[in-house]
């Protein structure tokens, strides 16, 4: 085979590689919405009601973010529904969070996430958090909150850090599945709440099985680690009634190692 | 023995062990934990051990003849003419083994990376390494299986990174799934054994036959090592439960390290992957194209192999569910064992008919 050939040969094959496997599966930035948060709860009809966050990024719009939200039985159905609204292909590749309030985690969450085990474009690492009050009305809430980054970032970084403090647990979606799966040990997940000015980590939602069933502040959350044999880091004050401007004593605990015997 | 074709024992090492890993261990730890619970690794150890003893026979056969494959024994042992049918029939178990590794990596690209790209389309850009590497010869094929070691290297230290994430616990008690449990699930851990027969195929392109058996229970060795290490690690990541529902548990696997910047570690990790799931692939391909032209005493010609490339293809399209093509996976697996079982008949029928067995045999 001459060179001219062989070079020839060469380009058609590197252009049918590069070109042909994009053809189908190409996703253009532009036009694509990328989930942050995502919240779920259930309306007075019991129907769930699925809200979104999406970053915007064009220049001459003023927000920087998007929010969206429908009313559907099913995620996808919901998915589909917002993809009516929002002039993009929203995809929930990026999914940071999501939360569910606390209504709709007593009554059971095992069900919902499903579909993000078995589709490999979502992501199994969103953190599971449950929301005292409505995640709808926290993610409208967070469009008012100027000194905060955008409230899927805001959020994440939140829960990494108190997460580092062992102030509430690490749950990724993966976990609960793992954990829902195993039959042996019940899952936790971050229980956070929120105001018009922040967004404030609680510490632990409990639950048994895929209910809610309560939950435990960020000093009994340390314990809870601690009891757990995990990586503890908390603080726990001592309170003492009397005059003094300091009053009680701050124990900060690193390291808890302990043993125990059935009889 | 051709120039192109000839390989060291070491060579053919690496071709076994990525021909053996590859397509089998990304489903074979939820088919364990199906069958034997949170103790699929120990059904991987007790195959392996059986998977070694085989391998080692198989190469005592080979050695009683000296320098003649598989398809010279059968003709010495059987006879022309049903020596040459059961040539046939390995020639057709090679080649579809190779079509439907290639179904397999259509499916995984499709479930994985590439979800509404036509198989159609992904099938030749796949198969472009391989139409040239088998064209090119056995030599080419086992080089080009030191660049997938890349892929094992990569998925070793994904694992220990990982090690903090993994529950133990989900791995004790040790043996709680029973004897019965254990002994049904020896045939599915068996399964990523199988491969171990392809050096009946290449034994007479070996230079160094001396090393021939080392490497090749070594072979064996690591991929009872690796497969053990990666059911052991989504048995303790996953759980029993967990892990018997899912469908890829090793591409399951990428999706849970929680990497800062790389967010999505898993299209790096299973891109990654697929190197070796090509390259398992090609080995068949190589073992089909091989054997074709010894059986039927073919001379290398381009239409024949276009035709064969295209065959190939084209098999690989009949399946697009994955459900089906991981049954059509357990059925090779099946007659991957009766191959196996095959060789080491012949192996026995040697002894009472030593017609073309070596000297030294």
């Amino acid at each position: 085979m001459g060179k001219v050939k062989k070079i020839v040969l060469f380009l058609a094959v590197l252009q049918c590689i590069i070109i042909l496997s994009g053809c189908w599966d190409q996703k253009i930035f532009e036009e694509t919405g990328f989930i942050l948060s995502l919240g779920l709860e259930l309306n007075e009809d019991g129907e769930l009601i699925y809200s979104a966050t999406m970053p915007v990024v064009e220049e001459e719009i003023e927000q920087d973010i998007e929010v969206l939200y429908t009313t559907a039985p099913l995620l996808r159905e919901a998915r589909d529904k917002i993809r009516n609204t929002s002039g993009k292909r929203v995809e929930g590749g990026k999914t940071q969070q999501i939360l569910f309030s606390r209504e709709l985690a007593e009554k059971g969450i095992d069900e919902i996430l499903d579909v993000f085990l078995r589709s490999p474009e979502n992501p199994v690492l969103a953190n599971i958090t449950v929301v005292d009050g409505s995640p709808l009305e926290m993610l409208q809430l967070s469009l008012g909150y100027k000194d905060k980054t955008r409230i899927g970032f805001y959020i994440s970084n939140l829960i990494e850090q108190t997460r580092k403090r062992t102030s509430t647990p690490e749950t990724r979606i993966y976990d609960l599945a793992v954990l829902l799966h195993c039959k042996t040990i019940d899952p936790i997940a971050t229980y956070m709440k929120y105001d018009e000015q922040k967004v404030e980590i609680l510490g632990t939602a409990l639950f048994k099985e895929d209910k809610m069933v309560g939950d435990l502040n960020v000093t009994d959350t340390g314990i809870l680690h601690a009891l757990m044999g995990k990586k503890t880091n908390f603080s726990y004050y001592y309170r003492e009634k009397s005059n003094d401007i300091k009053r009680g004593i701050a124990f900060l605990f690193r390291k808890l190692t302990g043993s125990s015997k059935e009889k | 023995m051709t120039e192109n074709n000839t390989i060291t024992a070491k060579q053919m090492m690496r071709f076994t062990f990525v021909c053996q890993t590859g397509v089998g261990v990304i489903n074979l730890p939820a088919l364990l934990a199906r069958e034997a619970g949170h103790d699929g690794w120990i059904s991987v150890a007790v195959s392996g051990i059986i998977a070694i003893f085989l391998a080692s026979l198989i190469v005592v056969l080979l050695r009683r003849y000296s320098d003649k494959c598989i398809f010279d024994i059968t003709r010495l042992i059987f006879g022309k003419i049903i020596g040459f049918i059961i040539n046939a029939l390995l020639c057709i178990y090679f080649f579809l083994v190779a079509s439907s590794g290639l179904m397999m990596f259509l499916n995984y690209l499709k479930i994985t990376l590439f979800p509404n790209t036509p198989s159609i389309v992904m099938a030749p850009l796949t198969m472009l390494p391989s139409v040239y590497m088998v064209w090119q010869g056995t030599k080419t094929v086992a080089r080009f299986k030191s660049i997938a070691l890349f892929s094992y290297i990569l998925v070793i230290i994904y694992i220990i990174l990982l090690i903090k994430e993994m529950r133990f616990s989900f791995l004790l008690p040790v043996g709680e799934s029973g004897l019965p449990a254990l002994f049904s699930s020896l045939k599915t851990g068996f399964f990523a054994f199988i491969g171990l027969e392809l050096i009946a195929v290449f034994y007479p392109e070996i230079i160094d036959k001396e090393n021939a058996l080392k490497y090749h229970v070594r072979a064996n060795v690591y991929t009872m090592l690796f497969v053990m290490l990666v059911v052991a690690a989504c048995t303790a990541l996953f759980g029993e439960n967990f892990l018997s529902v899912l469908n890829t548990p090793l591409f399951n696997l990428s999706r849970v390290f929680h990497a800062p910047i790389i967010e999505r570690v898993d299209v790096y990790m299973i891109s990654a992957w697929l190197l070796a799931v090509g390259c398992s692939t090609r080995a068949y391909l190589m073992a089909a194209y091989y054997s074709m032209e010894k059986v039927f005493k073919l001379k290398k010609s381009r239409i024949f192999y276009a035709l064969f490339i295209c065959a190939d293809i084209g098999l690989s399209q009949l399946i697009t569910d994955i459900n089906k093509a991981f049954m059509i996976l357990g059925i090779i697996g099946w007659v991957g064992i009766g191959v196996i079982i095959l060789i080491i008949l012949c192996l026995v029928l040697s002894m009472f008919k030593k017609n073309g067995v070596a000297e030294n045999g």
